[in-house]
């Protein structure tokens, strides 16, 4: 049965996500890090039978806080936080990127991949690979709100002018246990843990800059993150290394925090 | 005959209503109460809370003085004369019209927070999202001027909401302007919250939201306002117009009823669906689910513990609102629609669904939101027709049509 293959798939999207094109250039550096999970692990549950036998047959499952057997926390979202006001430069190499659709598929009565990017101006495909009619319903600040229907193997393609400050929910109002996040940003400095819990922003502009760790259930206020403790929004001052890589190794991630 | 006891009970209420009305409204300096919802839910601190408070006052002024900021799409003489208290200077020219008609439900703010408020079903419009019902835009674009005084013409069947047909037609221009002046204040609030969090933790001494003293705050305050302003200008309104308007038929009746009990439109897994009418427990309108989302975080931090004053001012911000009502759908067939003054006002709401609701669009989205040419919705416009036609068709007829397609 499909529905099997949706984790490996999901992983395998998010992985794709996070490469880029080519690193460390001088003027540019690479953050680079993982989360683990200190403490219980929880145990994905399963969502209360839906009245749709589609959705019943697909066993979705509750993944707001996903935790590998090794401790990794998929979906924590790494950001840069440029000064209010102030572009950051984006590397030339992030072009043909932007060129390519991002994807939100609603996939075994799930959104997949949970957590997705996109760019101002870039494609975004809303679709439907379930044998069942979705909505998928984007309530944004800055853009025009969106709520259409995805009939089985429907898609519908948009594009935003502008960016939104924080990841926007996602929603399924046929399903409403589905759920999923989206950020708008004008610049590609943005990532979301892979299903180990790893991250990678390729091409940064070298230098000091604030960056935010956020994830669906809390920000990481508190953690500490290469010997500094978070602000209470989960932000911090990093140094990216001109034409080399930061390398924050371990982030310990006290499982209180998604309580 | 003795009275019907339901009378007294009505008028004490409306008296009750009257009286805390008073309390607020007829006492010294009459203020926009701060949208606490938001506030709280991107965790400002109280200074910074007290900032937005500042920056939103010296944009917008206050309910007894509104102050238009120039940007703005918005008449300011009409402003000032739905604006204020009630009053009548000269026979037939009134005043203070928004006061007059609408605070007992909307609001002071048009928070949808007037003393009557909670005896409703639905709750009264909260306009500062800035997202209405009953309109021809696309579903994320906010309304024209003239879909605002349909509403007020016609009032909202099956709401509280009434007629307004027996006011001067300067006066409900008056009362739509200041309503859209209340949106774009609401709209601005909500982006200064949001500013307020970007603005926190900068290493700078602007770090302070003050525009009043700061020149660089004061632009990115005009900046703010010139992006809400943008949205709601005319020129920026795209009105769903069909391009043809089929006749209905027996046979589009049919074809209707099928659609809507099939899985590709998917009408009756809501309208039809599991008791009561198709409610999801947890599923919210755009405005009740501000206030469902800060009750889960108030629960959070109950769990958590120790942020005792944070829990007190989550606490006081959800008895200061009203208590979040789970999505109903319409039952379909059966209930009377609530504003379909005709086929094609059913067919925008089928094709865009219901903004602010958890009604889908099944048609395409607005063209400013896409590129390239046109895309189709998830229905053709002419199964969208058959909708329409299955929907208004007579009422015993759509029922057995329902059950032979079943």
């Amino acid at each position: 049965m499909k529905c099997l293959f949706c984790l490996a798939a999901l992983s395998a999207a998010a992985i794709a996500w996070a490469e880029s094109a080519a690193r460390a250039d001088p003027g540019w550096g690479t953050l680079r890090g993982k989360f683990v999970l200190e403490g219980e692990a929880p145990v994905p549950k399963p969502f209360p039978p839906s009245s749709d036998a589609f959705c019943v047959k697909s066993k979705p499952q509750d993944l707001s806080l996903q935790v590998d057997p090794a401790g990794g926390i998929a979906n924590v979202v790494v950001m840069l936080r440029p000064a209010l006001g102030d572009q950051p430069p984006v590397h030339p190499g992030y072009e043909a990127a932007k060129a390519q659709p991002v994807t939100i598929d609603n996939r075994c009565c799930s959104f997949n991949p949970r957590v997705v990017l996109v760019r101002t101006g870039q494609t975004l495909v809303l679709k439907n690979s379930d044998e069942t009619t979705h909505n998928t319903n984007l309530a944004l600040f800055e853009n025009d709100g969106l709520n259409v229907v995805l009939a089985a193997g429907g898609e519908q393609r948009v594009v935003f002018d502008r960016p939104e400050t924080a990841p926007m929910p996602v929603g399924c109002n046929v399903h409403p246990f589905m759920k999923g996040f989206v950020l708008i940003r004008d610049d590609p400095y943005a990532v979301a843990s892979t299903e180990s819990g790893e991250f990678e922003i390729a091409n940064l502009p070298a230098g000091e800059h604030t960056f935010e760790f956020w994830h669906e259930l809390g920000r990481l206020r508190g953690v500490e993150i290469a010997d500094q403790q978070a602000d209470r929004r989960g932000r911090i001052r990093l140094t990216v290394p001109d034409g080399g890589e930061l390398d924050l190794g371990e982030i310990a991630v006290p499982a209180e925090l998604f309580q | 005959m003795s009275p019907s006891p339901a009378v007294p009970t009505i008028l004490s209420v409306h008296r009750a209503a009257l009286f805390v009305f008073c309390l607020v409204g007829c006492q010294g300096q009459t203020a926009y109460q701060p949208n606490e919802v938001e506030m709280l839910l991107a965790e400002l601190t109280p200074a910074e809370s007290a900032e937005v408070r500042n920056a939103i006052d010296w944009l917008f002024g206050g309910p007894d003085a509104p102050r238009v900021p120039e940007a703005l799409p918005v008449d300011a003489a009409l402003v000032n004369r739905a604006a204020g208290r009630a009053a009548t200077q000269q026979v037939g020219h009134n005043e203070g019209l928004f006061r007059q008609h609408c605070v007992r439900c909307h609001g002071v703010t048009g928070d949808g927070r007037g003393p009557a408020a909670f005896y409703q079903n639905p709750y009264p419009r909260d306009f500062r999202r800035g997202t209405f019902k009953w309109k021809r835009t696309y579903r994320g674009q906010p309304p024209t001027r003239e879909d605002l005084h349909a509403v007020l013409k016609r009032g909202v069947p099956g709401s509280a909401m009434p007629s307004f047909a027996l006011l001067q037609k300067e006066e409900r221009d008056a009362l739509v302007e200041y309503v859209r002046f209340l949106s774009m204040r609401g709209q601005t609030e909500s982006a200064l919250i949001r500013i307020a969090v970007e603005l926190e933790g900068e290493d700078s001494k602007e770090s302070m939201l003050d525009p009043e003293n700061s020149p660089a705050h004061s632009r990115l305050c005009e900046d703010l306002v010139e992006r809400v302003a943008e949205r709601w200008r005319d020129a920026n309104l795209d009105v769903l117009t069909p391009t043809e308007v089929p006749s209905p038929s027996p046979e589009s009746v049919r074809r209707g009823g099928e659609l809507f009990v099939s899985r590709r439109a998917g009408c009756a897994a809501c309208h039809n669906g599991p008791p009561p009418n198709g409610a999801f427990e947890n599923d919210y309108d755009d405005w009740n689910k501000q206030v469902f989302l800060l009750s889960e975080r108030t629960a959070r931090l109950r769990r958590q513990g120790p942020r005792a004053e944070l829990l007190e001012a989550h606490v006081r911000a959800l008895t200061n609102n009203l208590p979040p009502r789970p999505a109903v759908p319409r039952s379909l067939p059966g209930s009377d629609l609530r504003f379909a003054a005709d086929r094609v006002d059913l067919f925008r709401s089928i094709s865009q669904g219901i903004a602010g609701t958890t009604m889908p669009a099944v048609g395409p989205p607005s063209p400013s939101d896409q590129l390239g040419p046109p895309a189709q919705g998830a229905l053709t416009p002419q199964q969208v027709w058959d909708l329409v036609d299955y929907l208004l068709a007579d009422r015993s007829q759509q029922i057995t049509e329902t059950l032979r397609s079943l």
